[in-house]
């Protein structure tokens, strides 16, 4: 992609990393990628009314197929902590021509399904700073016929974390198994964010610091895996993400990787170990068993974070009632470089 | 250092003005019926492939 989008952005984004990884110019990179195999773009986070917490997470995805269109997947999860209760609601589409912008020099969107339409997204930007966001999406909860709504606007206020710490990985080809093929992804980790959630009846002003990631070159491969994303009160970044050789097995580390922002905009990629921890909440619907607790340890960096989910229950499901995945609004606390540090989190499990 | 927002931020004009907002879902209302997709794998497991890592 050219670097002519670079003119646009705005002073506080002008002090973006631009040169930190050759693999991720900003914000061309920001938009599509027609030509790559996989693309998402996923906001996630804690969100505050008061007292009150929720976790959000809206993703819009792109895969293609072999012999059929290229698919769309739209997924919107929110939960209330205090309710102790999940809303969610996933659907998928073939891929319509303009669902994402690819031009740097068009305003930046990504949308799926249209304005009203059930389960229907808009991640969308202003033509003068296109890292400066709002998302809208609606839904309605199947399980508790409740109608949902989200309306955000997202800052960034720092620079990108980079994914493995170049924004770049190999994957296996999913064709042949053997060839390897490149990934980027960065993330934004500190997204100012603020608007309005309607549950139900409830209209709700909220606000939180979010994150947002945009993936895309060769999709992850098939098989268990977990990620859980830190937001720690000492500006460290972190993203612990592995994947699993068998079965989860409780109170074993394996070995894992994370990525870590530090506060003078640097990325690092470390080595470490994760465990998942006892009790499992094993789902009635699906009764595959999830770990709402995780230990992470770096230990480079003297850091070891408890990773809990502020409710058990957070399991995504598949239209048909079959799990999916699991996604958790979840609090950190712990260590870092030896000093106590806590904060947001998110616990993320693909076990099915 | 890095504190969470309790207060929202003004809306930006520029976002929302130009953004013709969809009426909110209502539960008595039925969406407009989509012929489910055929997909090439469970949806479960092209889900969990899709948010992995």
């Amino acid at each position: 992609m050219s670097r002519s989008g670079l003119g646009l952005l705005s002073s506080p984004l002008a002090d973006l990393r631009m040169d930190a990884s050759p693999y991720l110019i900003l914000p061309n990179d920001h938009y599509a990628h027609a030509d790559a195999p996989f693309e998402r773009w996923r906001h996630l986070g804690t969100l505050r009314c008061g007292a009150r917490r929720f976790g959000v997470e809206v993703v819009a995805a792109r895969v293609h197929g072999s012999g059929r269109p290229a698919l769309l997947m739209a997924s919107i999860a929110v939960t209330d902590v205090a309710a102790a209760r999940l809303y969610q609601h996933t659907s998928w589409r073939n891929r319509t021509p303009g669902w994402a912008e690819s031009d740097p020099g068009q305003p930046w969107t990504v949308a799926i399904g249209a304005a009203g339409e059930d389960g229907a997204l808009a991640l969308r930007a202003s033509r003068h700073d296109p890292l400066d966001m709002s998302i809208e999406a609606g839904f309605v909860d199947a399980a508790t016929g409740k109608p949902l709504r989200l309306k955000l606007r997202l800052s960034q206020q720092r620079a990108p974390m980079l994914a493995g710490g170049g924004a770049r990985a190999d994957r296996p080809d999913a064709t042949d198994g053997a060839s390897r093929q490149p990934s980027h992804a960065y993330a934004l980790t500190d997204l100012r964010s603020a608007g309005t959630l309607q549950v139900g009846t409830e209209l709700l002003s909220v606000s939180g610091l979010t994150w947002m990631e945009h993936e895309y070159g060769a999709p992850p491969p098939d098989g268990p895996w977990l990620r859980q994303h830190m937001q720690l009160s000492n500006g460290i970044r972190i993203v612990n993400e592995y994947r699993l050789a068998g079965v989860p097995v409780a109170n074993r580390p394996a070995p894992s990787r994370a990525t870590v922002l530090w506060p003078d905009g640097n990325t690092s990629f470390e080595a470490g170990k994760t465990t998942l921890r006892m009790p499992v909440w094993t789902s009635p619907a699906t009764g595959i068993a999830y770990f709402p607790h995780v230990t992470v340890e770096i230990a480079r960096l003297q850091a070891k974070v408890e990773v809990m989910s502020l409710i058990a229950a957070q399991e995504l499901l598949a239209t048909d009632g079959r799990g999916a995945v699991y996604q958790g609004v979840a609090n950190a606390e712990g260590v870092f470089e030896g000093g106590a540090s806590s904060g947001t989190a998110w616990n993320e499990q693909g076990l099915s | 250092m890095y504190p969470d927002l309790q207060v929202p931020l003004p809306l930006s004009h520029h976002h929302y003005a130009a953004m013709a907002l969809p009426p909110l879902p209502q539960p008595g209302l039925s969406p407009a019926p989509r012929a489910a997709l055929a997909l090439p794998i469970a949806e479960a497991r092209l889900r969990s492939i899709l948010m992995g890592v």
